[in-house]
């Protein structure tokens, strides 16, 4: 077991670092009741959330009624124009409910009364990769996310055998269609290499081996589902890591999980995820004993991680860069962004680098310094500035006008010549469009008013940093925002407070 | 229950000096950003300098369909479904030719701008995408971590004093690890436009805008160590980087237009914007562009043809443009995959990871022709193809031919040069 934190030490820093890191961070007043709480209960209350009423409704396309199914049959019965007219129109459908899958799931993570449950569905989907630039298929996409959400924080060699059998993950990594006469090997290679084992601990003869036992497998598309074939399936003798016997699926996951790597391997990553990079080997070890000891079960790491003095370290608090959707959740929380389109939000996180059920690889999102290049930097600047003062995000080449300009030629392909005409209209309006300031918390702005100069900073620095803002950082803020400080208007408020957001240290939490 | 006000108003008067006192105490960026612009703009001057641009085909492109082997029966006993018919192949002799999808190439070849290498790889393969590009990208031995790339080596090596940022742009989100090195990692761009911080004057319209989102794909290598550079530091030099070239970038490329239009994909947009930063006059020595998508494990024809064309009419427009534009002879351009695939398809009608493969090098001061050997079909290791030349001579033929550096101090060996320069 990791060192435990002493209840003494618990404080309002830590409680903001608990539900930043555990969840997507919260407001100072969310912050402040965490504080009240013993540790070891703050802990609990995020870790076993089976008590929190859970938010929100599925997308109302997700329900099948069977209706889908009738209305492919009588689809393949038209004529074969009219059939692609039908196609065309399925497809736009489906991205259409793709983007709205996108949005369905941002408001979740922003608003859940879970938030460990959504940051874990996260953990998993950038695990767990599939991506829509292959599967194509947001019905898939989404039951992918709802199996990564109810096994959250269950059983992580359940969730192996599971994703196995995923309609969207047998697309993604070719299970589907896999047949004894020549097994697809591309699932068997990445369930080792990334998502249980580590590239080096197998052998490539132990890949082809695997391969065979993932055989048999076959999506039908439209219901969403996965058939298994025992004709397809290579039932004969298989050898695995020194083994041998007539395995299948699950047969080849448990006796991956009894290797001492998987749970050193997903350990690691586990508090990479949560705490910081390159772990030390002792943390490391002590959280996959207790993977071990419990079979694979979450919550007992989990548990273990948030309590340990080394999560609250401070090579651990406020060192972590901010993926776009936790930067997006802040500065959410700062302005209120609910009045955005939740369609521009994720597509302003996929410019930022993090396009929901689209990760840029089979790898995931790399996350840490990976999210921050110049251009990544330029735009995160450039999107908070136009949301404190409002303007027009197509002259920096971040608006809706810019986007149409450049959508596919595939999904041009798909257009009614009725659609391509409204394209045009909204293309024109919408870059000469500006948007307006999205500022809007007039208590501050009374408060700021009020406030001596002195204390607007202090004001500021709470309300955005929880005032945990190093005092090196604030010094250059104080200096860069004089001026701004000296004005008890609109505008000194909210160019500090750009200050507050562009400075490097709000990429941090 | 205290009221939102009255809570805000209970904290101003709390403790409001950081808890924690910075680890390291940097120069702040700020006070030295200006000097370093100047600088910038100064060291802009090198319009003759000869450039590198490295197209990277991501997801391990199947080198037997590209580079095709239509005088041997092996290449069409071991794939019934996917062999290019051999009528079809633009000959390059009498073994082997180019996939009918790659005819802007062969021109290039025909005028003697292309050059083709057969049978690359290194020893000891690795099949995993991540683990054997961040061999290419760091030109280790496979069984070896390194975690600063060539290029960022290169970087390191040429540029005394100052770090220069905009010496490698990658065109993306994010540089690939090839650019990461000791002192810098390169920038990266999606259009001009986006990138100026929003305070300053947007350029008026002009430039093409190109838009990041439909990542496919991309492999970019390890992100950058986490050394002993505390994040904090990182992102202040990324910072004052990105305030440094954009001022750079913007004054380079204010008027400068393609003199051809390019294929409408990504990768055209992406190969465009380039051309423009040449013609502008940028310092940047080496560009970095992706086209992803080649990890065709099922039903890979039409993927695959999909690719390799667009890869073949970027790659002609770009030359073209350079061309027209007077730059083609101080251009090199390398396009690489991190391995080839099977020789033998698979049951899916496509094809799983493989070893060696093709590399092509494009310019108009180059020896064009066919390098290498084309890999035996049927004395094979495991099913996968042999290769005869080490990607390491390439990076050492450039480095030392082309870009007029030191490549034993780079590659930390000495690699046998090729010919092709």
């Amino acid at each position: 077991m990791l060192n435990v934190l002493s209840r003494s030490q618990w404080s309002s820093q830590h409680a903001a670092h608990l539900i930043s890191r555990a969840g997507f961070g919260g407001s100072p007043e969310d912050i402040s009741q965490l504080s009240k709480l013993p540790m070891d209960q703050a802990v609990r209350r995020i870790v076993h959330y089976e008590d929190q009423p859970d938010y929100g409704k599925d997308p109302e396309w997700t329900r099948l009624d069977g209706s889908n199914l009738k209305q492919l049959k009588e689809i393949r019965k038209l004529p074969e124009k009219e059939r692609r007219e039908k196609f065309k129109e399925l497809r736009r459908e489906s991205r259409r409910n793709l983007a709205s899958l996108k949005s369905w799931w941002l408001d979740r993570m922003l608003k859940s009364n879970r938030p460990l449950e959504e940051k874990m569905t996260l953990f998993w989907h950038g695990h767990f990769v599939s991506s829509s630039d292959k599967v194509k298929n947001a019905l898939m996409l989404w039951q992918q996310n709802r199996l990564l959400r109810e096994k959250s924080t269950g059983n992580f060699e359940d969730l192996t055998v599971a994703i196995g059998r995923d309609p969207a993950m047998l697309v993604y990594l070719d299970g589907s269609g896999s047949k004894k006469a020549a097994p697809n090997e591309n699932y068997a290679r990445e369930l080792m290499e990334l998502f249980t084992l580590g590239e080096g601990n197998y052998t490539e003869e132990d890949i082809k081996e695997a391969a065979r036992a993932f055989t048999g497998w076959n999506v039908r598309r439209f219901q969403g589902k996965a058939k298994f074939n025992q004709r397809n399936f290579d039932s004969k003798e298989k050898s695995f890591f020194g083994q041998s016997g007539n395995y299948k699926d699950s047969d080849i996951v448990a006796i991956i999980f009894e290797q001492d790597r998987a749970a050193e391997y997903i350990a690691h990553k586990l508090w990479e995820f949560f705490a910081y990079k390159n772990p030390e080997q002792e943390i490391v070890s002590s959280l996959a004993e207790t993977l071990r000891n419990n079979k694979y079960e979450l919550k007992p790491v989990l548990e273990e991680m948030f309590t340990s003095k080394a999560f609250y370290s401070q090579k651990a608090m406020r060192t972590q860069i901010k993926s776009p959707i936790m930067w997006f959740a802040s500065l959410s929380r700062l302005l209120d962004l609910s009045p955005i389109p939740s369609r521009a939000s994720t597509q302003m996180l996929a410019q930022l680098g993090q396009d929901l059920f689209n990760p840029p690889s089979v790898k995931g999102w790399d996350g840490g310094r990976a999210w921050i290049s110049t251009t990544t930097l330029i735009m995160r600047n450039n999107l908070a500035h136009l949301m404190v003062f409002g303007g027009n995000p197509n002259k920096l080449g971040i608006g809706a006008a810019n986007r149409l300009k450049n959508i596919p030629q595939n999904i041009l392909d798909d257009m009614s010549e009725e659609q391509k005409k409204r394209l045009e209209i909204v293309q024109k309006r919408s870059s000469k469009r500006n948007i307006p300031s999205l500022f809007k918390d007039f208590d501050l702005l009374d408060l700021w008013e009020s406030e001596s100069e002195a204390n607007r900073l202090n004001l500021l620095s709470n309300t955005v940093y929880n005032s945990s803002l190093r005092a090196q950082s604030l010094a250059e803020i104080r200096s860069e925002s004089e001026e701004f400080l000296r004005n008890p208007k609109a505008q000194g408020l909210k160019s500090t407070l750009y200050q507050m957001i562009a400075h490097p240290e709000f990429q941090l939490c | 229950m205290k009221t939102r006000r009255e809570f805000l108003k209970s904290t101003v008067t709390a403790v409001a000096a950081g808890w924690t006192l910075p680890s390291f105490i940097h120069q702040t960026a700020w006070s030295i950003e200006r000097s370093h612009i100047a600088s910038g703009l100064q060291a802009a001057t090198g319009r003759d300098n000869p450039i590198l641009v490295i197209l990277q085909l991501g997801g391990g492109n199947d080198g037997l369909n590209t580079v095709v082997p239509f005088a041997h029966d092996a290449y069409y006993t071991a794939r019934p479904n996917l062999a290019v018919k051999a009528s079809s192949v633009l000959k390059l002799g009498d073994e082997f030719g180019l996939n009918p999808a790659l005819s802007g190439i062969k021109s290039l070849y025909d005028s003697g701008n292309a050059a083709i290498i057969n049978g690359v790889g290194y020893p000891n393969p690795n099949r995993s995408h991540f683990r054997s590009m961040e061999i290419w990208h760091t030109a280790s031995d496979s069984n070896k971590n390194e975690h600063y790339g060539w290029l960022g080596n290169y970087f390191d090596n040429t540029c005394q004093g100052s770090p220069e940022p905009s010496n490698g742009i990658s065109i993306g989100n994010n540089p690939p690890q090839a650019f990461h090195g000791k002192k810098q990692i390169g920038i990266s761009m999606t259009s001009p436009k986006s990138y100026q911080f929003i305070e300053d004057e947007p350029t008026p319209d002009g430039n093409s805008e190109t838009m990041t989102g439909d990542s496919i794909n991309e492999l970019n290598g390890s992100a950058p160590a986490e050394d002993s550079l505390q994040n904090l530091d990182f992102l202040r030099r990324t910072t004052m980087d990105a305030e440094v070239s954009s001022e750079t970038i913007h004054t380079m490329t204010k008027a400068q237009k393609n003199t051809i239009s390019y294929p409408q994909t990504k990768l055209g947009r992406d190969l465009s914007l380039v051309a423009q930063l040449i013609a502008g006059g940028m310092p940047t020595r080496v560009y970095y562009v992706n086209h992803g998508g080649f990890d065709t494990h099922a039903n890979q024809q039409g993927t695959h043809t999909r690719l390799i064309t667009e890869f073949s009419n970027a790659v002609s427009a770009f030359c073209s443009d350079l061309k027209k534009m007077g730059h083609f002879d101080r251009v090199l351009m390398m396009s690489f995959s991190e391995f080839g695939r099977r020789v033998k398809e698979n049951g899916s009608r496509g094809t799983d990871h493989g070893v060696a493969g093709p590399t092509f090098l494009f310019g108009g001061n180059l020896k064009g022709g066919c390098y290498g050997k084309y890999p035996s079909l049927t004395d094979l290791t495991k099913g996968d193809l042999k290769h005869n030349t080490d990607f390491r001579s390439i990076y050492s033929t450039i480095l030392d031919g082309w870009l007029k550096t030191n490549s034993q101090s780079i590659l930390k060996r000495k690699f046998p040069h090729m010919s092709f320069i």
